[in-house]
């Protein structure tokens, strides 16, 4: 089996990060990357004990913890190395980077746990969990937000293999076909080949930005002083995060906390009370909401049940933001209220209806209401794969004459699977339908 | 040598291993190999004189079909040795590109053809021949036992292949006259298939189509574009030395806005397009009309006038396939240059016939309900004579092969395009006459048809057909490639070499080089490098090409090697027969369906079923890892 290799820590700003890599090779590839004074090469490395040392990438070096597990007795049951690192979200990848240059390949979602259980580390009980997991990660429901961005590459790509099939197929065609094929398939495939090239180098390019996308949704909170933000951050979080007081404009500077809802991390930040204030420190801070506002992908606009008044001085920077209203303090009253659309009522005290509006924010995300980062690529094996995809087009593109058109199937085939590995689908039928639905061929 | 009838003849039924019923090109290589493996076998047909009737076109091989008789021949089949002995014109399709889509086209004396392999038959030690009309099938507790004939006969075997062609039920179309009949007048069967269906086997209707044939004389070549076949003449099977002969030029002309019109004004008058027709038909044959419907803004299409034997005049229109009544068809031909005034034959003809959904089938093409039944060729939804010819020599080892208790051969789709055929067809299915292209076949590097004898004839001599004389060909040639290419590795000063490299438009090479990289270049092949090294002169041609080849594409073929060593991984983990799919955890519905239908034998198979994604083939694989435990 290959050796695969995935960072183990949430990313984010974490303290340390844990790159954990299985594999046969785990040993050979760590002793490429990782050197400790301890020893001559890693590979001699003792199992079970933690070494200092360091990672030399080409840009950086990092001072850090490595330790091997030997097979069998380790999580899954191979030999496994893991870097104890620090947790910088740049950093990390960088190392995830140069271990899978070094041999090691990007690790699918529960692989980890699914090699356990093949080399028979885990129960049989804990079978259909595997299971699940497995089929979660194909249909990719693990995750709503993964969902809304892989849905929207997977269009993008579909619409690229429409392409490459219409061009692999026009040179099938003239294989399968050599004596009735008359139009010149050359120059059409080198004119595609160049649109088709640029296409996928927009999808590689866009990856760095769709990792920023994978650290969550952001979502302010925002309203009048003392309608609840604090107290509604903290429901969020499960405790006492913000401090609570009954004072108007307790809060002041940003609180940027994150949580995880139906597999979709979403990023709160608690902002000041807008009011007209002369306390320069609460001024300032009101700006600072004013501005997360303006950033955020969904805000809160917190409005106190109890309250007369619901006109706002937020109506100008709300305009163009999508928009959840939460009426909080319903403890405080008589008369039931219904759940609309955009206005959901809570109480954080009782905490009723607060998952509502954590639900509501993943609906929004998952319906496409909200896209954080368009069409950006987000999990690791699709970069790779789009990148592969790009050096076979490129070799077609750039050694086109020294290859005779076998050869260029091949590699054309190649960078078609690799997109296939994105979209979930194989080539030679949707080839063969292409050839027959556009070229008039046979006798 | 036939068989004394007395010891078939016993206890007032005829007594057998193997029957083969049909003895088209399907049945003709089952037959063969059962009886070369052995086995005292009997081919019964409607007719002894349709025996290897080239129904349609009369040509052997193309692109892809071309690659099918070289590995049937590799195996010990006959298609090749017939092609090659009744031969009109042969050709290498696709010689610019790249070795491995060449393929070759020959054109065929068909009536030459029936004769030769009927001669073959009725020559085979251990084969006899009879006109009969299978009208059932023997199944006693699931398993065949042999068949009955429309006269009451009964023949008794251990195994029985069917290889009925069109000819189960089939009615022929021509505008809005149908007849029941067979192809090109031949008596239909009209009782087998309820036989099938009797033993719960689901049956489908196809279609297909050939083009009128024309009179010789009546046609004005002078107006067409002679062809003629190749000048370096190559032949399909290994074993023939003699240079064959080019003895007829065929000719092409088109179709132009005339013809066209003539169609789209009786377009109603189509059995196609008025509902008469109900068979799916194959679009890479398409008929004339279909062609001009789909492809309005082609203003011309391409007819190639073909002779159908050196014994009479009749003409093959090849891309003028119709079933149309026959005064439109005549109105149209004649719109056609060179066909002004061209005499009628036969008209052209549309065919309706039953055949078997493939996926009753097991990789062997066993049937999956009946043991010891086995089915090749048209009946299988194919189409074409190498298709079927492929299937039946499968069948016909695997029918063998069954008798005798051994394991079925299944090869590989990395093995030869006849297992890309048979896998496609078992485990995809179709709808639409299937047909064998290269565009099917992902590792064709490796499936060259000039290395069919590598790939394919020490298993054919390892189970018993291929001949010694045939294994000692292949060996010697293996051998010479191996010494040809330790040759190439001898380092060369660049003085030797600059002024070919020069010559051919190659860059010069300023320090030593091997031979090997001198064939690597492309424009430079194993005659150029014979004019510096007369050392190359001492080996087989096939020897140098083949070597050539394997110099040339070293990288892109280790490449391919290794995409064949992951595919093989998953085709060595074996399905167990008895899984209970319907109740397996975690696969989607549809996937369930899919493989307790087929169930593939193994997990390769599996994940060519459509309808089967990864994440269901990762089921499989917890499953099989919890079944080791």
């Amino acid at each position: 089996m290959s050796t695969i290799v995935a960072i183990s820590t949430p990313l984010g700003s974490g303290g340390i990060g844990i790159i954990r890599m299985s594999g046969t090779d785990a040993l050979s590839i760590a002793s490429k990357v990782f050197c400790t004074k301890k020893l001559d090469s890693f590979t001699l490395a003792e199992p079970n004990y933690m070494y200092l040392g360091n990672i030399n990438a080409d840009t950086f070096i990092e001072k850090c913890f490595a330790v091997y597990f030997k097979a069998p007795h380790s999580y899954t049951g191979e030999d496994i190395v893991e870097f104890q690192c620090h947790g910088g979200v740049t950093l990390i990848n960088k190392i995830l980077d140069l271990l899978i240059k070094n041999g090691a390949e990007p690790a699918d979602r529960g692989e980890f746990t699914k090699r356990a259980f093949i080399n028979g580390k885990m129960a049989l009980a804990d079978c259909e969990g595997v299971i699940e997991m497995i089929n979660a990660d194909s249909e990719a429901s693990l995750n709503a937000g993964y969902r809304l961005m892989e849905g929207n590459l997977t269009k993008q790509v579909v619409t690229l293999q429409d392409k490459l099939t219409d061009v692999i197929a026009r040179i099938e065609a003239s294989l399968d076909y050599p004596e009735e094929l008359e139009e010149e398939v050359e120059e059409y495939t080198r004119v595609h080949l160049e649109d088709i090239h640029n296409d996928i180098a927009k999808l590689v390019s866009s990856y760095t930005y769709g990792r920023m996308v994978k650290e969550g949704v952001r979502v302010a909170l925002c309203g009048k002083t003392n309608v609840g933000k604090s107290s509604l951050l903290n429901a969020f979080l499960n405790r006492e995060r913000a401090i609570v007081t009954d004072i108007a404009g307790t809060t002041r500077d940003i609180i940027e906390e994150s949580v995880e809802h139906k597999g979709l991390k979403i990023v709160f930040t608690d902002t000041a009370g807008i009011r007209n204030s002369e306390d320069i420190v609460e001024q300032a801070g009101i700006e600072m909401a004013k501005s997360e506002i303006q950033s955020s992908d969904i805000v809160l606009y917190v409005i106190d049940a109890t309250d007369e008044d619901r006109s706002s001085e937020l109506e100008d920077i709300l305009k163009n933001k999508k928009v959840i209203k939460v009426v909080n303090k319903i403890d405080k009253l008589d008369n039931k209220y219904e759940n609309t659309n955009d206005t959901i009522y809570i109480s954080c005290k009782n905490r009723i209806n607060i998952d509502k509006v954590l639900d509501r924010i993943v609906e929004m995300v998952s319906s496409g209401k909200v896209t954080t980062g368009g069409e950006a690529i987000i999990l690791k094996r699709h970069y790779q794969a789009l990148v592969k995809a790009k050096e076979s087009i490129d070799i077609v593109r750039e050694k086109y004459d020294e290859l005779d058109n076998c050869i260029r199937l091949m590699e054309l085939k190649d960078a078609w699977d690799n997109l296939g590995y994105i979209t979930g689908t194989t080539a030679t039928e949707d080839i063969i339908d292409a050839i027959f639905s556009k070229f008039c061929l046979g006798k | 040598m036939q068989s004394s009838q007395s010891s078939v003849w016993v206890n007032n039924m005829y007594n057998y291993d193997a029957i083969v019923v049909g003895a088209g090109h399907a049945g003709i290589e089952a037959g063969l190999a059962l009886a070369r493996m052995g086995h005292k076998t009997v081919i019964m047909t409607i007719s002894l004189d349709n025996i290897g009737f080239l129904a349609c076109n009369p040509s052997i091989g193309g692109t892809a079909k071309g690659h099918l008789v070289r590995e049937i021949d590799a195996l010990g089949g006959e298609m090749g040795i017939a092609a090659d002995n009744t031969l009109i014109q042969i050709k290498m399709l696709n010689t610019a590109k790249g070795p491995a889509v060449q393929s070759l086209r020959a054109q065929q004396d068909k009536v030459v053809y029936h004769q030769y392999m009927k001669r073959v038959l009725e020559e085979e030690p251990n084969l006899d021949l009879v006109q009969q009309e299978a009208t059932e099938l023997i199944v006693e507790d699931g398993v065949i036992k042999g068949v009955k004939t429309l006269m009451g006969i009964e023949f008794r075997a251990k195994t029985v292949v069917v290889c009925s062609g069109v000819y189960l039920n089939s009615r022929i179309i021509i505008g809005d006259y149908t007849k029941d009949e067979g192809p090109s007048g031949f008596q239909r069967a009209t009782k087998l298939t309820q036989s099938f269906i009797d033993n719960n086997i689901k049956i489908r209707r196809f279609k297909t189509g050939t083009p009128a044939r024309l009179d010789k004389n009546s046609i004005d070549f002078s107006k067409m574009v002679r062809q003629d076949g190749d000048d370096n003449i190559s032949s399909f099977s290994f074993m023939t030395k003699e240079k064959l002969v080019n003895l007829e030029p065929c000719y092409l002309t088109y179709t132009n806005p005339k013809t066209h019109k003539v169609i789209m004004d009786n377009i109603d008058r189509s059995p196609i397009y008025n509902g008469e027709i109900v068979g799916v038909g194959p679009r890479y044959c398409p008929s004339i009309e279909t062609k001009v419907m789909r492809f309005k803004d082609k203003d011309r299409h391409q007819i190639f006038i073909e002779p159908e034997s050196r014994t009479t005049n009749e003409m093959y229109a090849q891309g003028l396939s119709s079933s149309l009544p026959y005064d439109v068809q005549l109105e149209m031909y004649h719109t056609i240059e060179g066909l002004e005034n061209c005499k009628f034959l036969r008209f052209a003809y549309a065919i309706e016939y039953d055949c078997l959904d493939p996926m009753e089938l097991t990789p062997s093409l066993m049937t999956k309900k009946v043991k010891g039944l086995f089915t090749a060729g048209q009946i299988n939804g194919s189409s074409g004579y190498e298709e079927a010819a492929a299937q039946g020599i499968m069948a016909g080892i695997n029918a063998s092969r069954y008798i005798k208790g051994e394991e079925p051969i299944v090869l590989r789709r990395d093995e030869a395009y006849i297992g890309v055929l048979i896998d496609d067809l078992v485990t995809k299915g179709t709808n639409e006459p299937y047909r064998m292209m290269t565009s099917r076949a992902e590792y064709r590097l490796f499936l060259r048809q000039d290395n069919a004898d590598l790939r394919l004839t020490e298993l054919g001599y390892s189970i018993g057909l291929a001949t010694k004389e045939r294994l000692d060909n292949m060996l010697e040639k293996k051998a010479q490639i191996k010494e040809i290419i330790h040759l190439a590795d001898r380092p060369i000063s660049p003085k030797l070499v600059n002024d070919l490299l020069v010559e051919k438009g190659e860059t010069a090479v300023e320090h030593g080089i091997t031979i090997k990289e001198l064939f690597r270049r492309s424009n430079i092949g194993y005659k150029d490098v014979q004019t510096v090294f007369p050392e190359f002169l001492e080996f087989r041609e096939d020897a140098l090409v083949e070597a050539e080849t394997e110099m040339k594409y070293e990288g892109y073929l280790q490449k391919q090697l290794s995409q064949i060593k992951e595919m093989t991984k998953l085709e060595n983990r074996k399905l167990p027969t008895d899984i209970d799919y319907m109740s397996l955890q975690g696969l989607r519905v549809e996937a369930r369906e899919k493989l307790e239908q087929i169930r593939p034998l193994n997990l390769g198979q599996a994940s060519r079923i459509s309808g089967v994604s990864p994440a269901d083939i990762n089921v499989l694989i917890v499953y099989l890892s919890k079944k080791v435990q």
